[in-house]
């Protein structure tokens, strides 16, 4: 039976050993899925091929608020800027949409809306987000690779008892002597 | 895998994934020491960092207490040790006492509040690890201390942690400094301890020989962390000097750090980016490997407790070319004129670069087997495990005979 790994990685503090880890379990023929808060955290790494990286940012932003928000926000003017701009206004309009998006949208997005989003929702929302991923990966070996994972890893466990689960593949695996 | 070790090791660092150069000389000592007996047990308590708010830093904690037992499994490590990793979550600080106080919390949870079940107990780092292990340890168990830290100064300075570093000096069998540059600042913070600070080496192998030996020192080696500690902007401004008189020169960089990027840019304006490799970090069996594929270790640093990197590079067949920044003149004691050329501590590179002409030019007088078998008296792992063994299971005062041992230059004289 093919092996089913989830790395919990929320904190993004050790990711030199989840790349690793998660490689590890594609070569000996697993699935490994990475959960993890942001992939901006992550752009410098590479993480194999066959490894699925679940990013919980991402997945946020495909709620409804978000959703309209973007609309909002960027989609509605972009459409906007590109009818007006066309034959000469084209370069001008080009310039004024990435002006726009730089100096108030993207702006508004930080300090308006996300305060008020985060205010407003519910704090379980990341939360039930990272359980959903949970119960779909079905791991049958679960790493906890940072602090910010040990919360999560606690009600998983709570929940699945038997679920193997430990701080790193290495000491999970036996490990014949060196 | 319960039951009473013959030995227990406690350290805070050790090779991971994460982090595979640190604490590679507590693996070679448990690589060295272990196989001698039935059972040794290594706790490595790795530290966690984090910048959590207080709130979930409280359910990292809760979270943490309700995953020890599922998530603490004992293995196996080198030697044939036992290993018990266990990660010691904690906000990011540079309070020693609370560090080394959240290491003995973590240890004593992981251990379900029972003492350490073996008789003797040897840690690596005074705070945390000595700390935890003394506080951990069995009543009648003696508790060993091997010192490493570049940062006892700042460990010193701080009063709390003074007082937990002389709390662990009384009441521990003894506390081994790796050489000089660590034995001195403890002995004049406790004068009155001087007595039980000694002398213990890193274990070096000398196992492995190279294919072919030394024939010319173009291929130049730098291992350790691109940090400005290690002199490596000096090293490269040196390495391009040096190949303007030899464009045969290749200069590899093993090791991460801060400092890469700039490294990488300072040498497209010294044209010589084509002669350098960046390896990044290797584990510690690579590095030795390239060791013995390289002519020369340059090893610019500018203080070392003991420089570890050095002695293997004798061991591979390398001479070196390496600074007086504490460690390594007394670790080359004796063999200088025979694999080694020491120059001074500069802020610049002109040391380093006539220490290379001078080495280059008496490179046919160096007798690397020579300094390869002295150093292997000294530092080879039996060398250093028969060490072990008399401080451990002596009856008499192991750690006045170690100190005398050491400033005789050999331990197993």
């Amino acid at each position: 039976m093919t092996e089913q790994v989830l790395i919990l990685a929320l904190g993004a503090t050790r990711k030199r050993a989840v790349v690793e880890d998660a490689a590890e379990v594609v070569a000996r023929g697993g699935r490994v899925t990475v959960l993890i808060t942001s992939a901006a955290d992550w752009r410098r790494e590479r993480f194999a091929p066959g490894v699925r990286v679940v990013d919980l940012t991402e997945l946020e932003g495909r709620r409804l608020p978000l959703r309209v928000e973007r609309a909002v926000l960027y989609r509605a003017p972009r459409l906007a800027f590109r009818a007006v701009g066309r034959g000469r206004l084209a370069g001008w309009t080009k310039r004024a949409g990435r002006a726009y998006e730089r100096r108030i949208a993207d702006r508004v997005h930080r300090r308006v809306f996300l305060p008020a989003y985060h205010r407003l929702r519910n704090d379980l929302v990341p939360q039930r987000l990272a359980e959903r991923v949970v119960t779909e990966t079905a791991a049958d070996l679960l790493v906890v690779a940072d602090p910010a994972s040990i919360p999560l890893a606690a009600r998983i466990v709570r929940q699945s008892p038997a679920l193997r689960v430990g701080y790193g593949l290495p000491y999970l695996t036996p490990a014949a002597p060196s | 895998m319960s039951g009473p070790a013959n030995v227990a090791i406690v350290t805070p660092w050790y090779p991971t994934r994460q982090r595979p150069f640190l604490g590679a000389f507590v693996q070679a000592m448990v690589e060295a020491t272990a196989p001698g007996h039935d059972r040794v047990r290594l706790y490595h308590c790795e530290e966690w960092g984090h910048r959590l708010p207080p709130g979930t830093s409280d359910a990292v904690d809760q979270g943490y207490r309700e995953l020890i037992a599922h998530a603490v499994h004992p293995g196996r490590t080198v030697g044939g040790a036992e290993l018990v990793h266990l990660p010691v979550p904690l906000p990011v600080t540079t309070d020693y006492a609370a560090i080394a106080r959240r290491h003995e919390e973590t240890l004593r949870s992981v251990l379900g509040g029972q003492p350490i079940d073996a008789p003797v107990v040897h840690a690596h780092v005074g705070l945390p690890g000595g700390w935890a292990a003394l506080r951990n340890a069995r009543p009648d168990a003696r508790v060993f201390v091997t010192e490493h830290a570049t940062f006892l100064d700042l460990v010193l300075a701080q009063p709390e942690a003074r007082a937990m570093y002389e709390e662990l000096l009384q009441r521990c069998a003894g506390v081994f400094a790796v050489g000089e540059a660590v034995r001195r600042p403890l002995v004049e913070a406790f004068p009155q301890h001087a007595d039980r600070v000694g002398y213990l080496p890193n274990p070096i192998s000398f196992e492995q020989q190279r294919a072919a030996p030394v024939t010319a020192l173009r291929r130049w080696l730098f291992v350790g962390g691109l940090i400005p500690r290690k002199g490596v902007r000096w090293l490269l401004e040196a390495f391009a000097s040096c190949r303007a008189r030899d464009p045969e020169l290749t200069l590899t960089f093993v090791g991460e750090g801060e400092l890469r990027g700039q490294l990488q840019q300072r040498a497209e304006e010294l044209g010589v980016a084509d002669g350098l490799t960046f390896t990044g970090a290797v584990p510690p069996d690579r590095a030795l490997a390239l060791m013995r594929e390289h002519d020369l270790l340059v090893h610019p640093s500018r203080f070392e407790t003991f420089g570890m990197t050095v002695v293997e590079a004798v061991a591979a067949g390398l001479p070196v070319l390496v600074t007086r920044c504490g460690g390594p003149e007394e670790t080359l004691a004796g063999v200088e004129d025979a694999a080694a050329e020491l120059v001074d501590v500069e802020e610049g590179s002109e040391a380093l670069i006539a220490g290379y002409w001078r080495l280059r030019e008496r490179f046919d007088r160096l007798d690397l087997a020579g300094a390869q078998r002295e150093l292997a008296a000294r530092y080879s792992y039996p060398a250093v495990a028969r060490a072990h063994d008399r401080v451990w299971f002596s009856a008499g005062d192991s750690v006045a005979g170690a100190v005398q041992a050491g400033l005789g230059g050999r331990i197993d004289d």
